[in-house]
């Protein structure tokens, strides 16, 4: 059945504030992938215009290699050699490693604080709560040192270890989730003689998919778009992540113009997978972030 | 063997005391009804059994062995809870086994103890769905399902019908039953339902605000109520309750009670009586007759309000502004405003001092 809500003015002016916020952050986006189908003699003719007159695959052969360099450098590149396939590669891993560890990582701390009374644990979970106000700039110095000291640069561990053991965020969420599940069923399963670990597993950890899958899409979309902290590591090209090889991308043209075709090539290659993970859960991800009150 | 315990068990919630060194003891095959106004702790007590809470001082045994540091999975105790607590990704069949597989039974075993288990309470159809799929009738037998399958020592129910309608609720009363009448397992189960408490138990245990105040068989606590509280507990609608003062004392215990300016001889075991003291009279209302008796008080009444059943009517009334309850057969269409003289026996009346205690020991009906 479509329900069909009544048209009050209160609602037209919602929709319209809703529609121009949509065209204002949309359109940038339009634009880049539009770009990225542009010949390269024809990116200041058209700029103006929404669609390209020629529209051509070129820029995406090219970063992913598969033009020779002569055919690169005619088609407005800098014939560097860019490697997206290799940067793909690594943010797959730098995610997929963060997201994994930590959400176990978390599920197990956040289970803790919510069920296991041990001395101390409200001043711990206090520092956890306490380590979201804390902006990463401040720790990145620090953190930068220690992974040079202990020999990590431009290793995947050193890549992922300031994000993959804890989350304070993440423990929080977790933690607030596992209050409200029922006790009863916890307590039946200890009847049943399941030990904590038992009971976690078999019992809590199913029971919470929904909010484990909210903060796992939360963490991917964070870790996949992450620049600061992999660009200071990971220098090394074949190390280096998605949104670190755009960046060197911009500032390796010879010519001193970047390879905007190529750019916004790779660009929307780089968007695919958010867009992906907003449209399945992109609810989750709403809920989630009215449960903390914006983030 | 699996007889209960209880040795001046004590809890407390932080500071809060909340039972007040209990002592108690069942016997093996019993079914034990724990009953109390809400907030009582016939709850906090069964968990202190399962081993679900600790217990501040005092001691629990089962089967003669003290439970006190034992883990609750291996107390030999099984739960149904009063929200079924099953778990819900799991199906029927699941649910069942959980437990059984934690212990490393045999998948035979398992198999074997399921069938068994769905077949007495019919649930073989159900088995591969999940709780959600299920109607609260069908969750409260998987949940005891759930149990039965651990084959337990003593099963512990916690308010298990609260959550269904008054029909369903009669009838798993009675599955309750069969299932204790087949199996012969020690089972306690609390319920503010005193219907349910008088139908269910061997032994009903009364609680109020953390105290036992009286255990016995349910005929014992209709008949002989300890106190006041217990004659207001048990039994529906509750007893009605009207002062009364002693008047004469005479020789052979024999109490002269003034009521309504009637006086009545009563047979009263009690060196602290005196001429003038007040006592509270007390009758059920069941036994209220619409004539006035032989020997025994009578007064009148003005109904304020009458409920027609159909099988039986309920007259509310009022004597200075104590409420009367009267039960009368549904023959008699009373109405309200309507003027009646109603009569007592002496043999059904009930008396108390003030502080509540019972005065006279009443004999039970013989078979
Ligand atoms: N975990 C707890 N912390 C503090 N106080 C508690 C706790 N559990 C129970 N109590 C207190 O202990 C008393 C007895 O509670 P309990 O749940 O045993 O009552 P009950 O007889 O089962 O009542 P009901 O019929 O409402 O279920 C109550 O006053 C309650 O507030
Ligand atoms: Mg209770």
């Amino acid at each position: 059945m479509i329900l069909i809500k009544k048209i009050t003015p209160a609602r037209c002016v919602a929709w319209l504030v809703l529609i121009t916020m949509l065209v204002v952050t949309l359109f940038p986006l339009l634009f880049v992938a539009k770009t990225s189908f542009v010949p390269a003699g024809e990116l200041y003719t058209t700029s103006t215009q929404l669609l390209p007159d020629n529209p051509t695959l070129s820029n995406y052969k090219k970063i992913f290699g598969l033009l020779s360099t002569e055919e690169s450098i005619a088609a407005g590149g800098s014939g560097a050699n860019i490697n997206i396939t290799t940067s793909m590669i690594n943010s797959v891993i730098f995610t997929g490693i963060i997201v994994i560890v930590q959400t176990f990582n978390c599920a197990l701390a956040a289970y803790a604080f919510a069920r296991i009374p041990f001395y101390g644990s409200k001043l711990l979970f206090g520092a956890f709560v306490a380590s979201m106000m804390i902006p990463s700039v401040v720790t990145l110095i620090p953190n930068f040192v220690l992974m040079r000291d202990l020999g990590l640069l431009n290793s995947m561990l050193g890549m992922v270890a300031p994000f993959f053991l804890m989350h304070g965020f993440a423990v929080f969420f977790l933690r607030q989730f596992f209050i409200s599940l029922p006790k009863d069923i916890e307590e039946a399963a200890q009847l049943d003689g399941a030990n904590s670990f038992m009971i976690f597993f078999k019992i809590a950890l199913p029971l919470s998919w929904a909010p484990l899958m909210t903060v796992a899409t939360l963490t991917t979309i964070n870790m996949w778009n992450e620049f600061l902290w992999p660009f200071l590591i990971a220098t090394d090209d074949s190390m280096k992540t998605l949104p670190v090889a755009l960046q060197s991308f911009k500032s390796q043209t010879p010519q001193g113009q970047p390879d905007w075709g190529g750019l916004m090539a790779a660009t929307v290659i780089a968007t695919i997978p958010t867009i992906i993970m907003l449209f399945f859960f992109g609810r989750r991800i709403v809920e989630s972030v009215q449960f903390t009150g914006g983030k | 063997m699996a007889n209960i315990t209880l040795k001046n068990v004590t809890k407390r919630f932080d500071k809060l005391e909340t039972i007040h060194g209990v002592n108690l003891k069942l016997c093996d095959g019993e079914f034990v009804v724990f009953v109390g106004p809400s907030g009582c702790g016939k709850s906090t007590l069964l968990r202190l059994i399962a081993g679900l809470e600790e217990i501040t001082e005092g001691v629990i045994e089962i089967a003669d062995k003290n439970m006190n540091n034992v883990a609750p999975a291996n107390r030999g105790v099984a739960m149904v809870f009063q929200s079924y607590a099953l778990y819900p990704h799991m199906s029927v069949r699941e649910n069942m086994s959980f437990g059984m597989e934690m212990r490393g039974e045999s998948k035979e075993n398992i198999h074997t103890r399921i069938t068994k288990a769905s077949h007495i309470l019919q649930l073989d159809e159900l088995l591969d769905r999940k709780p959600r799929q299920l109607s609260g009738g069908q969750r409260q037998r998987v949940a005891i399902g759930r149990a039965i399958v651990r084959e337990p020592d003593v099963f512990l129910f916690d308010e298990p019908l609260s959550n269904l309608d008054a029909e369903l609720r009669v009838d798993m009363r009675i599955q309750i039953a069969q299932l204790h009448a087949k199996l012969k397992t020690t089972m306690i189960y609390v319920t503010h339902d005193q219907v349910e408490a008088m139908t269910l138990a061997d032994k009903i245990v009364v609680l109020r605000a953390g105290h036992i105040e009286q255990v016995g068989s349910p005929m014992d606590l209709y008949h002989n109520p300890n106190n006041a509280f217990v004659a207001g507990f048990i039994g529906s609608p509750k007893m009605n309750f009207l002062p009364a003062l002693i008047s004469d004392i005479e020789a052979d215990n024999l109490v002269m009670v003034a009521f309504n300016g009637q006086k009545i001889p009563f047979k009263i075991q009690s060196d602290k009586l005196s001429i003038g003291d007040p006592v509270t009279l007390g009758f059920r209302p069941e036994h209220i007759h619409l004539a006035k008796q032989e020997d025994g008080f009578h007064f009148d009444i003005t109904v304020d309000v009458a409920e027609h059943l159909g099988g039986i009517s309920y007259l509310y009334s009022q004597v200075e502004d104590n409420k009367v309850i009267i039960e009368i057969s549904g023959e008699n269409l009373l109405a309200s405003g309507d003027v009646l003289s109603v009569g007592i026996k002496q043999s059904d009346c009930y008396l108390f001092d003030q502080a509540g205690k019972t005065l006279i020991d009443r004999a039970l009906p013989n078979r």
